[in-house]
């Protein structure tokens, strides 16, 4: 069974880069969990976070368009938790790739979703969702490595 | 995990939350029993539906003092319209997610799905409980045959009606339960005179086996429905 507060702590960090706004962050979230046990209760796995991460993504998105678009220097210059991370250049990296591959970076290293649970978000197959991620690594890899010879 | 996956990770650290213990504390649920549950979803089924419940109920109960004879086939042909209510309400509550608007925010479309059906299955054993008595005291036939007789069209015709309401969409589903429930009220109707030897006392036993085969599909479909539910609701 998920821990509320565990999935609580994801949502909000997904729903914060992608909208890069904390307190929007934080009423997406809410409203998240909200529609959610709307019609569910907390107890499945794969299929909760599936409705969680979706709901989200389809909040932030009417979010967004309701915002100016974020672009790729203010996603580099946007205030997080740099007083642990000293290296600008995952920063620059990350925030040069696209909007999908960041989503993929986050839900696989950052919020640790399994791959059938993505595979599930995606309505991919798990093949699939191995293999854009690969290729969102690959991608950042690169980047770093560009990042890596400027400096 | 390797240098660039602990990179990553740390990259996506966001901002503490502010408002997460606040939320969480908010969600915290009063205890509320199954029973109570259950009989709190009598409101939201509609009015009609409890009306013609009651009406075939006492049209069960009045029936002997009306008619001089043909009780049970009378009874037993008013048995499909109690699963035609039954299921009609059921996919009422699924068709438009009528659950979702009317339950409180923290019960899922399966669970008042599950509790409705409880409810009026209830309602339908307790017209069930009257009509066997009945049928028996003014009929020619034994506790069991009436009960069989009573009961096997309501079980027919309520798994024909939850498979159908499953399987089909839309306004198609409620015409389609609701002739094939007027069918077999209209053979129990007629059957006395038109169909006398599947009343004989040998056939008994295959009233039974029909019955109990209509038991096991009308709870299959019930589980199914009620699973299906979870699909039915997320539409992205």
């Amino acid at each position: 069974m998920l821990d509320l507060q565990e999935q609580y702590d994801k949502i909000y960090r997904y729903c914060y880069f992608k909208l890069y706004n904390q307190e929007l962050a934080e009423d997406i979230t809410q409203e998240t969990f909200l529609k959610y046990l709307e019609h569910y209760e907390f107890t499945s796995s794969e299929t909760t976070l599936k409705y969680l991460y979706t709901i989200a993504r389809n909040l932030c998105i009417d979010e967004y368009r309701k915002q100016k678009p974020v672009s790729t220097e203010d996603i580099a210059e946007m205030p997080h938790e740099d007083n642990i991370i000293d290296n600008l250049s995952i920063k620059a990296a990350i925030s040069k790739l696209s909007e999908e591959d960041r989503e993929l970076l986050l839900l696989r290293y950052a919020n640790d979703v399994g791959i059938g649970a993505m595979a599930a978000i995606y309505n991919i197959s798990r093949f699939a969702v191995r293999r854009k991620i690969l290729a969102a690594r690959k991608r950042l890899e690169e980047e770093l490595r560009k990042e890596d010879a400027y400096e | 995990m390797n240098n660039l996956d602990h990179r990553i990770k740390e990259y996506f650290k966001a901002p503490e939350s502010k408002r997460k213990e606040e939320f969480i504390n908010s969600l915290a649920p009063s205890e509320i029993s199954f029973a109570r549950f259950v009989i709190s979803q009598a409101g939201y089924i509609r009015k009609l539906t409890w009306i013609l419940f009651s009406l075939v109920i006492v049209g069960i109960a009045a029936v002997p003092f009306i008619l001089d004879s043909s009780v049970i086939w009378f009874v037993s042909g008013l048995m499909p319209l109690l699963a035609l209510l039954m299921v009609s309400e059921s996919n009422r509550s699924i068709r438009y997610k009528m659950a979702e608007i009317e339950s409180a925010t923290r019960f899922s479309l399966r669970s008042v799905l599950l509790a409705r059906m409880v409810l009026m299955g209830t309602v339908n054993l307790v017209a069930i409980v009257i009509a066997i008595p009945v049928s028996t005291h003014f009929g020619d036939y034994s506790a069991v045959a009436s009960g069989l007789y009573i009961v096997t069209p309501f079980l027919v015709a309520a798994s024909a009606g939850l498979y159908i309401v499953r399987v089909m969409k839309g306004n198609t589903a409620l015409y389609s339960v609701a002739a094939v429930s007027l069918f077999i009220s209209l053979f129990m109707f007629l059957s006395r005179d038109r169909f006398t030897s599947i009343f004989i006392k040998d056939a008994v036993k295959y009233w039974g086996l029909i019955a109990l085969l209509a038991l096991v599909a009308m709870v299959k479909q019930t589980a199914m429905l009620i699973k299906n539910t979870e699909e039915i609701t997320w539409n992205w």
